[in-house]
């Protein structure tokens, strides 16, 4: 089993072209709207239902008019297409972990706010943190989910004439129109209506709430820690509620990603990341770092530290209990 | 379901009626346009039950479950009831893929029904001694009326959906349409086709045929009149509405009346295709079901239960105030 990689505190390599890649992304998006809007055509619609109508459509003809599993399909074509920026998302996290010691340092030793600043952007630099790189992974996640709701109302809408609008989405290859109407039907779900049986909600909830507990960063106060754990319950009791009244369909997309972003935490955490008390006990406040090493002492003892499979000093507490429980899984293999 | 007075449009009854067994009945909605005979009303419910009631006050005389929901409308065949009573059925078609032919006076079937092997979303047709089926699968069946076996070698089979009424172009033609954006002629007799027309998008509502001409709405806001039997275009360009026409047009006092689905409402020469209105009627509600004619009125049912009148000369629309008793 992998274990947990380091928090790579140096800059990553080719960190910068990476940084820009979301603004790139907005930017040409932005653009694309821009454009659409001023020929008189509606960006929305040309440019993310229809094509994402389509999109279902012909996965739905290739996975043999199971709608369901093209929804399924399609959630993890788009998620592994935007793997790194997941990937980016979660080493971020796990570098706020990591820094969270000095950044409550930082807050306590600089009273003056530029300063502070200052110093917090010095930290994200030399923890290749991008207080942004969660966002182009969110973004698209909630543009994908009210793209997909809309889709489904024309697609499956649960009554007849919800394909009146459908008629003058679909592009006009043949294919595409012997498909129409699609079987709203998988498992227990009518896609096209909400979950009666509240059992899909129960499973957009319980996944939301575990992919909230695992990608929670650690809070630098009393005050930011509620705040958090308030978040951690509130996201999950919101998507249920919202599920309750939305096509099942799009419950299907949530849990689908929520459980692809547990893979993806797998890959990047390890396994101790994903433990049962790391997901059910609630979130501590990091204890301070004991003492800020000096850059080059701090490089010297980190590449010790990788060297014995100890975590650094300034790693969060429960990290250092990982590292503990790897060092002991060693001494065993050793003795073995 | 409400049966009015066509005199002053004051309500006879209403079902499911206001008592507390009628509230227990989810109808969910009702797509198809009605039977009406003496006795009995027949129609055909999204919560998939055939429902026949008393023509004089509403009340349930049987409901028959089929096993998914109605969309369609019923088809009665219903000869000569007293010399042939043995020969009277109502076909429907079901979203469960089936056609079922129920005896009128009772519910019970009369034969297993045909399995058209996908959703069944138009109104069987009964012409002669036949009954044809469209269904979602693009298929067109032709069944014996009384033993629902396949009177032709084969179905016709269309590039999609096939989701309209059929009806007759003349005694030896019928015409069906749907998702593939096509309209098709075909011969009743062996079910080949005469000629067909493509539109741009698709056809659901029910072409109406008058004169030799056969008047199709189409859901790119369109309405095209064709030759009935050589399919070819009658007016110099189709007409165009502000939206997609789903409900079928109608002839009121030489006037063809057109309902889009915004619910605006036109009146067109049926020689010409050119608006004999000034501007459409404008019942700002959706419309998708068929119009009615009524002693020269226009009847227009929009979403939600409002019912308009338009006078077919004048274009002039008004809301019918249905008064209760």
């Amino acid at each position: 089993m992998s274990e947990p990689r380091a928090a790579a505190p140096s800059a990553a390599k080719g960190g910068r072209p990476a940084n820009l890649m979301p603004f790139a992304i907005i930017a040409a998006v932005a653009l694309a709207i821009f454009f659409m809007a001023s020929s008189g055509q509606d960006p929305w619609n040309t440019l993310f239902i229809n094509p994402l109508i389509n999109a279902l459509v012909i996965l739905n003809i290739v996975v043999l008019g199971q709608l369901g599993i093209a929804i399924i399909v399609f959630t993890l074509v788009l998620r592994l297409a935007t793997v790194p920026f997941t990937v980016r998302q979660l080493q971020s996290t796990r570098a706020m972990q990591a820094a969270s010691p000095r950044m409550q340092e930082i807050q306590k030793k600089y009273k003056d706010p530029k300063r502070r600043q200052e110093e917090m952007l010095k930290l994200y630099r030399e923890f290749n943190i991008n207080p942004l790189g969660c966002v182009v992974p969110m973004a698209i996640q909630m543009v994908v989910f009210i793209a997909l709701y809309r889709a489904l109302v024309h697609l499956v809408g649960g009554s007849p004439e919800s394909l009146l609008g459908l008629s003058g989405r679909l592009y006009p290859w043949p294919f595409l129109a012997q498909e129409v109407p699609l079987d709203q039907h998988f498992l227990w779900l009518n896609l096209g209506k909400a979950d009666s049986t509240f059992i899909l909600p129960l499973l957009v909830g319980i996944s939301t709430y575990v992919q909230q507990r695992i990608s929670q960063t650690p809070s630098m106060s009393q005050q930011q820690q509620q705040q958090q754990q308030m978040m951690t319950w509130m996201m999950p009791l919101m998507m249920v509620w919202i599920t309750l009244s939305l096509p099942s369909g799009v419950g299907v997309y949530w849990v689908a990603s929520n459980v692809f972003s547990l893979f993806a935490s797998y890959y990047v955490y390890g396994r101790r990341a994903l433990s049962w008390r790391q997901v059910l006990l609630p979130t501590s406040v990091p204890a301070p770092a004991a003492k800020r090493p000096a850059p080059g002492e701090r490089d010297t003892k980190e590449k010790e530290e990788e060297d014995s499979g100890e975590p650094a000093l300034t790693a969060p507490r429960s990290a250092r209990a990982r590292g503990r429980h790897g060092k002991r899984r060693g001494k065993r293999k050793d003795r073995r | 379901m409400a049966a009015l007075d066509p005199a002053d449009f004051t309500r006879r009854w209403v079902f499911p009626p206001d008592t507390e067994q009628g509230k227990k009945l989810k109808l969910e909605a009702i797509y198809g346009t009605p039977v009406a005979t003496k006795d009995s009303v027949y129609f055909g419910g999204y919560d998939g039950n055939v429902y026949a009631l008393s023509s004089l006050d509403g009340s349930l005389r049987w409901s028959f479950p089929t096993g998914g929901p109605i969309i369609g409308g019923v088809a009665l065949l219903d000869p000569d009831p007293k010399e042939h009573p043995e020969r009277a059925r109502l076909f429907v078609g079901s979203d469960d893929g089936k056609l079922y032919a129920l005896d009128p006076e009772d519910g019970s079937q009369k034969h297993e029904p045909f399995d058209a092997g996908d959703s069944i979303w138009a109104t069987p047709l009964v012409a002669g001694s036949v009954v044809y089926v469209p269904s979602v699968n693009g298929k067109l069946y032709a069944l014996d009326e009384q033993t629902l076996q396949p009177v032709w070698d084969k179905p016709f089979e269309a590039g999609a959906g096939l989701v309209t009424d059929p009806v007759l172009a003349d005694e030896n033609t019928i015409l069906v349409g749907g998702i593939d954006k096509s309209l098709y002629a075909l011969d009743t007799g062996n079910g080949k086709v005469k000629w067909s027309f493509a539109a741009n998008n698709w056809f659901w509502g029910r072409p109406l045929v008058a004169d030799g001409k056969a008047y199709a709405p189409n859901l790119d806001g369109g309405v095209y009149a064709l030759d009935a039997s050589t399919g070819k275009p009658v007016w110099d360009q189709p007409f165009k509405g502000a939206e997609a026409v789903r409900s079928s047009p109608l002839l009121a006092a030489n006037v063809l009346v057109v309902a889009d689905k915004a619910g605006n409402v036109y009146g067109l020469d049926p020689a010409t295709g050119v608006p004999k209105w000034s501007g459409p009627a404008v019942l700002a509600k959706t419309v998708l079901a068929d119009s009615i004619l009524l002693q020269d009125q226009v009847l227009v049912l929009a979403q939600g239960g409002n019912l308009f009148r338009i006078d077919p000369r004048a274009g002039v629309s008004s809301l019918v105030q249905v008064k209760t008793p």
